[in-house]
């Protein structure tokens, strides 16, 4: 579940999002709202809302209390003991009126009266029957009452991705697996360092839809299931960019996902194109690998510090050190020697680096023997 | 030689510099945004530059409708939105024949056209209406279909969310109530799509958070306008507006005063000025974190739906329905919940958002056949639903918004020979007063 924007509770200080989770000092008002809702079973919801509007003024943020009612309506099953169709009750009314005025309120009960005869039932069947398919008018069937603490975690747990829908880029690292989140968020890339795997994920700006919704709820849930995570996020709020920080060891006793969202506790699949990340990246592989444009791949990579970008490749800054000072130490070059060096140094794709880096070569029908130069520094 | 063009929802230039045209380092060419096409192909050609434009994917649409006839003033703003090189905005009031002028643009323009709206309801009326004028299938992007045509009609949410794929399709844009456009999640609309055409329809594009001073950049100026008084007594029907002013009971103005005087005490020690709707926003900001100012906020709420929902108006209405009861009318009022009394107290047909569409279009036949005489309804009529004529509209309670004044009272105005009759309800001496004065001011 995730909470409605104007729900949501933080605070901005110095670049940081900082949202107000709900603690054990907010228990006793969890308490106060699980009775009401206990209390209002079998009543119409506008009279549960009326009550939890009496609630707003106990004290507490009132956002806190809505958003607490809100994750409470999610434990609700609304309907209706009418049996009659109002759409059709109110049909048979109006049609009765016709082009009357109701002036005295016994032609309003003839009225009635006739109606209810036609539908062999008594007038305040009709009554109740006239907006019963109305939100307000409907009946608390059921309500599933949660432990006043685990309220509070799936509150925390909403209010996380609220903030999230707000996120315009967002790395999740962990220790496990989850999945490749689904192009409905954005494009991702999924890499591997070491035990640690990163999903980078830079999101549509477009609304969430309901379906968009839960993906990300799925995704943030699966990453929670994991032994180590971390979350962090890029937000831009009131024209200002701010960080979001959430992790596993600070923040994961306060938010729980598993009686809403029934996560499988099975290992999802590994990912189809998770790769550790080479030394050396070609743009376009990578945008083709990952089914995602060649803008995006460049927009995901020039955020790692350990990459240097070069136009159509990105390179390790470290590889990238080796490679120039092999190459500047050598006054003439050819490609044997410049391969057999590469080689030595682990370093892929030469001919696209040597070109990325502003040399060219020569080609002599001994390919061994071809020269290179340095076009351009 | 410049390469010329569309992504998302850009102009992209390869091979030299383009008017409007930031650089962008990824794509090592210049990127301006799509509706500066008119000026970037202007520049280029100025400036006698080589270049290929792979920006258009539109179509021709050359469908000829000369039996449709217009009145004068139509004719005249058509006229004028064509000197305008075909851009700009015609503010016309409801029941003026706005659609008709459209029309005419679309056939005068002969290109592919997409018209933006703000409901699903209206993606429907229009299709209907263009498909008989022009014998064409008409596209639908929206609502859960993705048909693109030369004639396409979408919503401004479609529009917005598909700019990327459709801005390079169409040459001539039209958008019904155009006030909406220059809202946040719809500007992107106005900027990415390359349209050189584009015609704005609305009965009155001033918008409270003054938004529309966008406008002329996104769509183009005001290039005509004539108010229901120009217009009232020849094309559209003549009117009276009647305010009358209802004391509210004394419990209710016991209880009035009580909240407001709480909000008014609030205000004064804390020496906030309320000038305009960016001081209330303020305010409502304020209140989510300051307990004190959230008081204040709940008691002038309460203090403003007691005046806009008073016992006396209700029962002022009941005789006001009894002596006017030969007049199809309409009963506005600003909260759902009011709708649902009246509509249960008065057995009278509802709408409101949550009716359901095929109640709602039953409600509106019978409506327009006179089986009903009255309906009740709050904002959802007032833009975006083709609703019958009506001689008398009762406001029971509303905003102080003109654009929501000049849309209720439009919909008593079509042609008749009758006069038509605007009622608002007022309660005396509280802050409704001045609503009812500020939404009649422009």
């Amino acid at each position: 579940m995730t909470l409605p924007l104007d729900l949501l509770r933080f605070r901005r200080r110095k670049g940081i999002v900082v949202p107000l989770y709900a603690d054990e000092t907010k228990l006793s008002l969890a308490k106060t709202l699980i009775s009401i809702f206990e209390d209002n079973l079998g009543k119409k919801y506008r009279e549960l809302k009326e009550s939890l509007d009496s609630c707003e003024d106990l004290g507490y943020d009132y956002k806190l209390v809505r958003g607490l009612g809100f994750m409470l309506e999610q434990r609700c099953k609304l309907g209706s003991k009418i049996s009659l169709n109002p759409v059709e009750v109110r049909r048979a009314v109006f049609e009765e009126v016709g082009n009357r005025v109701l002036a005295l309120e016994n032609m309003r009960r003839e009225i009635l009266s006739k109606v209810s005869s036609k539908f062999g039932v008594d007038s305040i069947e009709i009554e109740d029957a006239l907006y019963a398919d109305l939100s307000d008018e409907q009946r608390i069937l059921e309500f599933t009452p949660p432990e006043p603490m685990e309220l509070l975690k799936e509150y925390n747990f909403a209010l996380i991705t609220g903030i999230l829908t707000q996120s315009y880029e967002m790395e999740l690292t962990f220790k496990g697996t989850v999945e490749k989140p689904s192009l409905k968020l954005g494009e991702s890339i999924v890499f591997s360092e070491g035990e640690f795997k990163r999903i980078t994920l830079k999101m549509y700006s477009t609304k969430y839809s309901k379906s968009r919704m839960s993906e990300l709820e799925k995704v943030i849930a699966q990453l929670m299931l994991q032994d180590d995570w971390r979350i962090k996020a890029e937000l831009r709020q009131s024209g200002r960019n701010y960080i979001l920080e959430v992790s596993k060891e600070k923040h994961g006793a306060l938010l729980t996902y598993k009686k809403l969202y029934q996560v499988s506790h099975e290992p999802p699949k590994p990912h189809s194109r998770e790769k550790q990340l080479p030394d050396v990246i070609i743009v376009e592989e990578l945008a083709n690998s990952q089914c995602i444009t060649e803008a995006s791949v460049r927009e995901l990579l020039k955020r790692r510090e350990d990459l240097a970008d070069l136009g159509s490749i990105f390179i390790s800054k470290t590889k990238l050190d080796l490679i120039t000072k092999e190459l500047e130490k050598r006054e003439k070059l050819t490609l044997r020697t410049v391969l057999e060096a590469f080689k030595k140094m682990g370093c892929q794709h030469p001919i696209q680096v040597l070109e990325a880096l502003g040399y060219s070569i020569e080609w002599t029908e001994n390919r061994g023997e071809s020269k290179v130069h340095r076009i351009k520094r | 030689m410049i390469e010329l063009s569309f992504i998302d929802g850009s102009i992209i230039a390869k091979g030299g510099v383009i008017i409007y045209g930031k650089y962008d380092y990824h794509l090592g060419a210049f990127r301006a945004p799509a509706f500066r096409y008119r000026e970037v192909i202007k520049d280029l050609k100025e400036r006698e530059v080589n270049y290929v434009d792979k920006i258009s994917k539109v179509s021709e649409f050359h469908k000829r409708i000369s039996e449709l006839e217009l009145w004068d003033y139509q004719k005249e703003a058509l006229e004028a939105w064509k000197n305008a090189d075909r851009r700009g905005v015609v503010v016309l009031p409801t029941g003026a024949g706005k659609t008709m002028i459209a029309l005419k643009a679309i056939e005068d323009a002969g290109t592919s056209t997409l018209v933006i709206v703000p409901t699903l309801v209206l993606v429907e009326q229009w299709k209907e209406k263009l498909e008989k004028t022009f014998g064409e299938r008409v596209g639908i992007v929206g609502g859960g279909k993705d048909i693109v045509e030369a004639l396409t009609v979408t919503t401004y949410d479609s529009a917005s969310l598909r700019a990327r794929e459709l801005g390079n399709k169409f040459n001539l844009l039209i958008f019904d109530e155009v006030h909406h456009l220059p809202a946040p999640t719809f500007k992107k609309i106005g900027e990415e799509y390359i349209a050189l055409y584009r015609l704005g329809l609305s009965a009155t594009v001033k918008r409270e958070d003054g938004f529309h001073l966008l406008l002329p950049e996104l769509v183009g100026e005001k290039v005509y306008e004539m108010r229901v008084e120009d217009l009232a007594g020849t094309h559209l029907a003549d009117y009276t507006i009647e305010t009358i002013h209802v004391p509210l009971k004394r419990v209710e103005r016991e209880e009035y005063e009580m909240h407001y005087n709480v909000y008014q005490r609030f205000i004064r020690e804390r020496g906030i000025k309320m000038k305009s709707a960016r001081d209330f926003q303020r305010l409502i900001m304020r209140s989510g974190f300051d307990p004190e100012a959230r008081r204040a906020l709940l008691s002038r709420n309460r203090a403003m739906e007691i005046a806009l929902n008073s016992e006396a108006k209700i029962s002022y209405l009941k005789n006001l329905i009894l002596e006017n009861s030969e007049e199809k009318t309409i009963i506005f009022t600003q909260y759902n919940s009011m709708v649902y009394r009246i509509s249960r107290e008065m057995l009278i047909p509802a709408i409101t958002h949550q009716t359901p569409r095929e109640e709602r279009e039953d409600i509106l036949r019978k409506f327009s056949s006179g089986e009903y005489r009255r309906i009740v309804t709050s904002k959802v009529l007032e833009e975006g639903v083709d609703v019958p004529d009506a001689s008398l509209a009762v406001i029971l309670s509303g905003t102080g918004s003109s654009r929501s004044f000049i849309q209720r009272l439009g919909r008593v105005l079509r042609k008749k020979e009758k006069k038509a009759k605007l009622i608002e309800l007022v309660s005396v001496g509280t802050v409704e007063t001045r609503l009812s004065k500020r939404r009649k001011q422009d």
